[in-house]
């Protein structure tokens, strides 16, 4: 899954544009948009996409918001993405930087994503301010190395979807608008993004699919219904305590990781009902002594 | 070895030994950091997937830079044992290794400030002879081509009799140090384990046999090896597995180019497992159903007692009793 927060619907066009995401309309306290994506390999992942309005607060809530009614599942990724202001450092307008180090503009906290993926732009840090950035001199030292951002959403995504994904699966980019907080008009941020997003889209995709073939790779397969049926049974006929079901249940997964399998193991030692918790438990230790084998 | 990210200490903007190390590294992108805590502290990382992607922090260490060695390691037989850590994790990528579930992050953290380490150390010997452990929580001689620290612990070694410093390693970079004249109060010690174990478990270690003919090597350069078989992993078959092992160390390395050996079965504190486990799900040597006691996780009495006893056993047909170093979880409980 992929999920985006944009500030802003001109920032958010060219993303409900690609992937024909269509509005939720009962969803009312934040626009939230929904689609697939279609990959390079013909794989499909569900695209959100939720406008946050401007403001730390507003990306913060709006995040928040969009993570709950749809809970990341493992592979998902989150990107925001939009225009920002150019504090120091190289860049030009309508240039787009992959961001690896937020800081809060009054806060002073400082944010890192993990970067994994070779990006096609360049990085660079960013200050996230509740404020529209105009030229001020900052309050804190700008210890950059490079490039370095303004915006006023950046700090309170983090801060929101860091509760719900992995520090390595979110994405910041950041297309410069203008550089001292001039006013930018909707058709310019309009036209800068879908520039940006041009030479984005792929890229995105690729991360979304790594992120999900990684996942699923590390993910333990789910027990069969027949295997789960065979495991309660077993269970019963020896009349097996709690604590007896999790402790076979950790073996017979151990089982499973050494290359056994857990069904034919279940279906080879299939007993009769124990008369009694003590055979029960004496049939339990033979049992776990063959799956720790 | 490839970083396509360096988080620097702003302190250390300056610094020459940091500056060292990001000559070594011209592409990749520096970022400039507090603290190195900001970044190896996040919470919600994944230990596993930066493994595959590390990233290398330069700090400065601080505070205290010697710990007393803990009673779940080897001292054989020192009083004054210690260990201190110059660099945090390690380029290689074991699946039963403690410190994915010790640390939250799987990137390198590496101390440029050697010489406060040192100057520890020189207070340390005023006091009493001092046997330290330098490349417990990583690899050292792995990366000696990065940071030359092997090489600088050695030659503060040699100023000082009373110390004795052990460098850990499963590599099979002694090539790395090979023009160096071996310090006599330095033991280069391999970790070792059954070729089926290490390809199965050891990501990116070097194989069982370049590592004995690293020791060898080494050797007969004059150094002073040890050989560690630990953790003893439990596998089908472990008796002949376990056995050709150690008769195949005894075929490259003669056994008396051996100062000792550390034998121990795998243990690990069950906080730590559960890290470890959550990490890595699909681990079999994680997920093996170990006893639970004391707050450590380990083989059943019963299987531990086994193993150590038959490796003990095979190990003596080579080297003498006194050589062989048990961990057991007796001496863990002083009896």
């Amino acid at each position: 899954m992929i999920y985006i927060a944009c500030a802003l619907y001109q920032e958010a066009l060219p993303w409900i544009e690609q992937y024909q995401l269509k509005k939720r309309a009962e969803l009312t306290k934040f626009q939230i948009f929904e689609g697939t994506a279609k990959t390079a390999a013909q794989e499909t992942l569900t695209v959100r996409l939720v406008i946050t309005g401007t403001g730390p607060l507003a990306a913060a809530a709006a995040c928040t918001y969009l993570c709950t009614l749809f809970e990341p599942e493992e592979g998902s990724i989150f990107i925001n993405f939009g225009i920002c202001a150019k504090i120091d450092g190289e860049g030009e307008i309508g240039e787009t930087f992959i961001v690896h180090k937020v800081t809060g503009g009054s806060s002073g906290r400082q944010y890192y994503p993990d970067m994994f993926y070779t990006a096609p732009v360049r990085e660079a840090a960013l200050i996230s301010f509740d404020h529209i950035y105009r030229g001020e001199p900052l309050s804190q030292k700008a210890d950059t190395h490079g490039t370095l951002l303004a915006d006023m959403e950046a700090e309170g995504l983090f801060y929101s979807a860091g509760r719900f994904l992995a520090l390595d699966r979110m994405v910041f980019i950041k297309v410069i608008s203008d550089i001292s907080g001039e006013e930018v008009s909707d058709r310019t941020v309009r036209q800068l993004c879908r520039q940006s997003c041009g030479q984005l889209f792929s890229w995105i995709e690729e991360i979304a699919m790594q992120a999900a073939h990684d996942d699923a790779q590390m993910m333990p397969s789910v027990p069969g219904k027949e295997s789960a049926s065979l495991f309660d049974e077993l269970c019963e006929h020896m009349k097996a305590s709690r604590s007896m079901r999790e402790t076979l249940k950790r073996h017979l997964y151990y089982y499973e990781l050494c290359g056994g399998s857990a069904e034919a193991f279940l279906k080879a030692h299939r007993q009769a009902p124990c008369r009694s918790k003590n055979e029960g438990k004496a049939v339990m230790e033979k049992l776990l002594e063959c799956l720790k084998q | 070895m490839k970083f396509t990210h360096i988080y620097v200490e702003e302190k250390l903007k300056k610094d020459p030994a940091a500056a060292r190390i990001l000559a070594r590294f011209p592409k990749a992108q520096v970022i400039y950091v507090r603290h190195y805590k900001d970044v190896f502290n996040r919470s919600h990382q994944s230990f596993m997937r930066q493994k595959a992607h590390q990233a290398l922090i330069l700090a400065k260490k601080e505070g205290q830079l010697i710990y007393e060695g803990a009673p779940v390691c080897q001292n054989f037989g020192n009083y004054y044992f210690y260990y201190t850590s110059c660099m945090m994790n390690c380029i290689f990528d074991c699946e039963y290794c403690y410190l994915q579930g010790m640390y939250p992050s799987g990137n390198i953290v590496l101390f440029v400030n050697l010489e406060d380490i040192f100057e520890e150390v020189r207070r340390l010997l005023t006091k009493h002879p001092v046997y330290l452990c330098i490349s417990y929580d990583t690899d050292l001689l792995a990366v000696e081509n990065m940071t030359g620290f092997v090489k600088a612990w050695c030659a503060f070694a040699r100023q000082y009799e009373q110390l004795t410093v052990e460098i850990r390693t499963k590599s099979a970079a002694f090539d790395q140090i090979r023009q160096i004249e071996a310090p006599k109060n330095v033991i280069l010690a391999w970790s070792v384990s059954p070729e089926v174990i290490a390809r199965q478990y050891e990501h990116f270690a070097a194989p069982t046999e370049a590592r004995l003919l690293s020791a060898k090597t080494a050797w007969t350069c004059g150094w002073r090896i040890r050989l560690c078989l630990e953790p003893l992993l439990y596998i089908q078959g472990w008796q002949d597995i376990y056995g050709a092992l150690i008769r195949r160390i005894f075929e490259i390395v003669p056994p008396h180019a051996v100062t000792d050996m550390s034998v121990g079965e795998f243990r690990v504190s069950v906080q730590y497992l559960k890290t470890m486990r959550r990490q890595r799900p699909g681990s079999a040597v994680l997920f093996y159903p170990y006893t639970a006691d004391r707050g450590v996780y380990h083989y059943d009495r019963k299987l531990s007692e086994s193993m150590l006893s038959f490796v003990t056993e095979e190990l003596k047909k080579y080297i003498s009793k006194q050589q062989i170093y048990l961990w057991s979880e007796k001496e863990e409980i002083g009896e």
